[in-house]
């Protein structure tokens, strides 16, 4: 195995091939904090790439309740068992943030190049299993409401949505296993696509992907994946008249919790200094988003700001050692982290670059015994060639329900 | 017979699985998950007679909640803790 540099575990790591780097890298950042599992993604990404015969039970983009759900169900505290197993009480992080334990490169079993085990057809079956849904919902007929109203569950413990789509890891565990080399990362974007005339089915890539997002389809008995919406991200979709665009799940999310875009990379894989990119900002300066289970090792692009009612030991587990830093940035933010936030979901067009206009103080506050001001500053988003996509304000208008009109229905 | 009369069917991929957790939980996260609420209300400018509002009013339903399990003066107790630091 080659050695490469893996920034998010702080040390190198075997790989089976050599460092390479793509020039900009696809990356977003979620914001479970926001998310409603509405399940709008999922759909989205449905209707535009899943819907064929053989695809039924494919979901590139879903949605799932942690601690208990999961698709397929228990992904990953099965990939963490077996790797606890093979370095037990190793898989720990130091305090300087350098990852001690064994990725799932390490941790291969002879003659294998990753840890990993294929999901059973039962496992892919149940997408949802324990998300929210109505517990009351027996229609009467009348109007096909149910009687008395539909009920949601009453949660006495904490819960979270993740949501979860593929990686587009840095070093992708699913291109590692495939003894075809069928599976690439594009130079321009770092999208990790699945060549399909190469592929021959032998699902080596479901086996190693800890986050389980390749996925077999025994219609065309090949395997498939998210393809980051490459047509949108190249702009090559006439909507935005050749302008870079976010992908399907991303614009299509309702809660706005996503912001997806490209950063760009030094040759030794690096982030670019890029201090005005929103995805830049976010990660590398005010650090309030993180990769999933960073300990796996495949340097992963989608980065999650973690809920922060969720007891810290299981975040850490999941997101690594900047958990308690993010959750603070989070919980408290700059004013620059405020309007940056206000970039998600304002526009399909991927933003490069933003700048703040400062505005008017909108209102003092005192949290936790420090003071707390909201400025209603002024965002305004830029395309690659500098041209503005739109501005707007971080005060946003809240509107509170009269008692009267407390439920609509 | 409607939709959502129908039983179960293990064998289609796309029938919901709809479970409740009835797992109990600890006090500390129980506190942290109620701690949220508050903090998130007040960085939106909220006073304390006004979030008091929210888990008096059980159309706030986790607000609601809260108070319902734990009563009054532990949510004046929250409010105080998270304003006062």
């Amino acid at each position: 195995m080659a050695e490469v540099y893996n920034w998010q575990l702080g040390r190198n790591m075997e790989y089976p091939y050599e460092e390479h780097h793509s020039k900009r890298q696809f990356a977003a950042v979620f914001n479970t904090n926001r998310c409603i599992a509405c399940q709008t993604c999922s759909m989205a990404c449905k209707s535009t790439w899943t819907f064929s015969e053989g695809q039924e039970y494919m979901w590139w983009n879903n949605v799932e309740s942690k601690p208990y759900g999961g698709y397929p169900a228990n992904w990953d505290s099965k990939i963490l068992s077996q790797l606890a197993e093979a370095d037990p009480d190793g898989q720990k992080w130091s305090e300087d943030g350098t990852f001690d334990g064994k990725t799932i490169f390490e941790a291969a079993p002879k003659n294998e190049r990753v840890l990993g085990y294929l999901p059973t057809n039962a496992e892919w079956r149940t997408p949802n299993l324990y998300e929210d849904t109505s517990t009351k919902y027996k229609s009467s007929g009348k109007l096909g409401l149910a009687d008395g109203g539909a009920e949601l569950p009453a949660h006495k413990a904490w819960f979270f949505y993740l949501q979860r789509i593929c990686n587009h890891c840095s070093y992708p565990a699913c291109a590692a296993a495939c003894p075809r080399n069928a599976i690439y990362k594009r130079p321009e974007d770092g999208i990790v696509l699945i060549d399909q005339e190469r592929c021959r089915g032998y699902r080596k890539c479901m086996e190693a992907c800890p986050y389980k997002k390749p996925m077999y389809n025994a219609q065309s008995r090949v395997s498939e994946k998210c393809i980051g919406c490459y047509p949108r991200v190249e702009g090559s979709d006439p909507l935005t008249n050749g302008h870079p665009m976010e992908t399907r799940c991303m614009t299509a999310c309702v809660g706005q919790i996503r912001l997806q875009g490209l950063v760009d990379l030094n040759e030794d894989g690096s982030w670019k200094e890029d201090r005005h990119n929103p995805l830049y900002h976010m990660v590398k300066v005010a650090k309030v988003a993180l990769p999933l289970y960073p300990q796996f090792g495949t340097e992963p692009n989608i980065y999650y700001i973690p809920p922060r009612w969720v007891p810290r030991e299981y975040l850490t587990q999941m997101f690594g050692p900047g958990v308690e830093e993010a959750i603070n940035a989070y919980r408290a933010p700059s004013r620059e982290l405020l309007a940056v936030m206000q970039l998600f979901r304002r526009s399909q067009e991927i933003v490069f670059r933003y700048e703040i206009e400062e505005g008017p103080k909108a209102y003092e506050t005192k949290v936790r015994g420090e003071k707390f001001t909201m400025y209603n500053d002024t965002v305004i988003a830029y395309r690659e060639n500098g041209e503005e996509i739109f501005r707007t304000e971080v005060e946003e208008p809240v509107i509170v329900r009269p008692p009267e009109r407390s439920n609509a229905i | 017979m409607s939709g959502h009369d129908k039983e179960f069917d293990a064998d289609d991929p796309m029938a919901l699985v709809p479970a409740v957790m009835d797992v109990p939980m600890d006090e500390a996260s129980y506190r942290q998950m109620a701690e949220t609420f508050v903090e998130e209300y007040m960085l939106l400018g909220y006073s304390d007679e006004k979030i008091v509002g929210l888990f008096r009013n059980p159309f706030y339903r986790a607000t609601h909640e809260i108070l319902k399990t734990k009563g009054e003066a532990y949510v004046m107790d929250l409010i105080e803790e998270i304003r006062n630091g």
